[in-house]
């Protein structure tokens, strides 16, 4: 047995003492992946990073009673589950390889919808973006424009919604054209820009909450 | 590969699903590189999210900006939401990049900010590390500190009780200078500091002869004020009234925001819920000199708890 699996174990180990989401066990959990991640079985397929992270919630979870360090190394174990998961996912694309007519693979086995992108799933015509700027520009309520950094009546969250839309206007240039320093525009902005923004995208039902 | 730079990386996949919902959002985006902006923080937090779930700590992907469109087309942010805890701010830097971009936006309500290097190429990420806090545009990476750090750090947050100064209200009443000074480092006001004169609605009517103090608390990018008013009456009991008021010429409190008065022993006496009509909520207790209670005050995921003894 190598050194480093002298030290994986020893990690489990520790890791197994303390209940899991204690700081102890996410960090010795976290020393394995960081070293057992390079020891691991590689493959260039599109699902390879899909069946990597099922093997690494299997780690988590399991690794504390489900592992028997006596039948081998953490790197053997693992391996054997990603590539019981990659096999899962190579049957998985020949059957949908079969039966969809709307998806078809690229050379690595990548599904790909054909059906995505052309157009989201609310079915908008309308970019977000052209949205938030017919709504900060026409202002329905009046606030955006009475709203302004104290002492600069021309800094309005109008402007500054504008201007920092796309992250078009850095904060360094809206700093030295309107001779404010940038923590007094952005904590402006985080005030009373984002809540208002957050608002309005709830209104046109792009968020849930 | 980070060229062995970053002894503490911790290396993780990119899923297809991660890769599909951060070209979605992308394609929403008019120009290449608002959209590359878009992608890169998508993944960042996506990845940050897979880790977060690997090490048991919950998430709330739809309560983060970065899940909303309108604050992806407005902002360039990166957060994601961890109840009980706050806002981390999951920030993408390329293959090879030295410094990480920290836009000024995210400068505040973050309880870290996490560096994850994205690699489209190979489809693999990795957490480089972490700083608490941010004041500047760009953080060299040579600053971060260790995944471990970030593990220790998120759980004082959730967990460790902070020794918080209890603010003793029968003082308020006696008024010494000492104590005055006292109240004043724990961030007591008079009334008509914290709030402006407008602020101070026709509901806020307060008694004669108590003495109150108010006091801003920050919950996530929202603040209120508390304020704290006290009556000595008769047998050392003291008659109390907490108000939260909205503040920023915020109109109305915020809705969801949550107060509660809780035992020394953590019950509930008794709570109250703004659903966005109010512009202030009163809560009222009595209790003899001695005795201990506190005031939570919630919104969404943000928490804020002061402790009195009277």
């Amino acid at each position: 047995m190598s050194d480093l699996d002298i030290q994986l174990r020893e990690w489990v180990a520790e890791a197994c003492r303390y209940p899991p989401g204690s700081p102890a066990r996410q960090r010795y959990l976290t020393k394995v992946i960081r070293v057992v991640s390079n020891k691991l079985w590689r493959e260039s397929v599109a699902y390879y990073q899909d069946a990597l992270q099922q093997t690494w919630v299997y780690f988590c979870k399991n690794i504390c009673g489900g592992y028997d360090p006596d039948l081998g190394s953490v790197a053997t174990w693992l391996n054997a589950y990603l590539k019981r998961r990659l096999q899962d996912f190579y049957i998985d694309t020949q059957k949908r390889r079969n039966n969809e007519i709307s998806s078809w693979q690229d050379k690595d086995g990548e599904v790909v919808d054909i059906t995505e992108g052309l157009a989201d799933e609310r079915g908008d015509v309308e970019p977000v973006w052209e949205k938030v700027k017919a709504w900060a520009e026409a202002d329905p309520d009046g606030e955006l424009q009475r709203l302004h950094i104290e002492g600069h009546p021309e800094v309005t969250c109008q402007v500054l919604i504008l201007r920092r839309l796309l992250s078009e206007t850095s904060w360094k240039a809206l700093s030295e054209e309107y001779g404010v320093a940038i923590p007094t525009l952005s904590s402006f902005y985080r005030r009373q820009c984002m809540p208002r923004l957050r608002k309005f995208g709830e209104s046109e039902g792009y968020v849930t909450s | 590969m980070t060229h062995g730079t970053y002894e503490f990386a911790l290396t993780l996949p990119i899923t297809q699903g991660a890769r599909r919902t951060a070209q979605a959002f992308a394609n929403q985006q008019p120009t290449p590189a608002k959209a590359e902006q878009v992608r890169l923080n998508t993944l960042a937090v996506l990845v940050t999210q897979d880790y977060m779930q690997l090490m048991d700590i919950p998430t709330n992907l739809p309560g983060s900006d970065s899940w909303n469109p309108v604050m992806q087309t407005c902002t360039d942010v990166a957060d994601l939401e961890l109840p009980g805890v706050g806002r981390l701010e999951c920030r993408p830097v390329k293959p090879n990049e030295e410094r990480c971009q920290v836009p000024a936006e995210t400068w505040e309500d973050r309880v870290g900010y996490v560096v994850v290097q994205v690699d489209e190429v190979s489809q693999e990420a990795q957490i480089l590390g972490f700083v608490p806090t941010a004041q500047d545009e760009e953080l060299p990476l040579s600053d971060l500190r260790s995944p471990e750090e970030l593990l220790d750090h998120l759980y004082e947050l959730r967990y460790s009780p902070v020794e918080r100064a209890l603010t003793n209200l029968s003082s308020w009443l006696q008024n010494t200078l000492r104590d005055g000074q006292q109240a004043i480092a724990e961030g007591w006001q008079a009334v008509e500091q914290v709030l402006t004169s407008s602020e101070l609605s026709t509901a806020y009517a307060f008694r004669r002869n108590s003495i109150r103090q108010a006091k801003r608390i920050v919950l996530g990018d929202q603040a209120v004020a508390l304020v704290v008013d006290v009556q000595a009456g008769t047998n050392s009991q003291s008659e109390i009234r907490l108000q939260l008021h909205p503040v920023d010429d915020q109109p109305n409190l915020p809705p969801g925001l949550q107060m509660a008065i809780l035992t020394d022993s953590g019950e509930v006496v008794i709570d109250a819920e703004a659903t966005g009509n109010e512009d202030f909520l009163e809560l009222q207790i009595d209790g003899a000199s001695g005795e201990r209670f506190s005031v939570q005050i919630r919104l969404n995921s943000f928490q804020d708890t002061q402790a009195f003894v009277i």
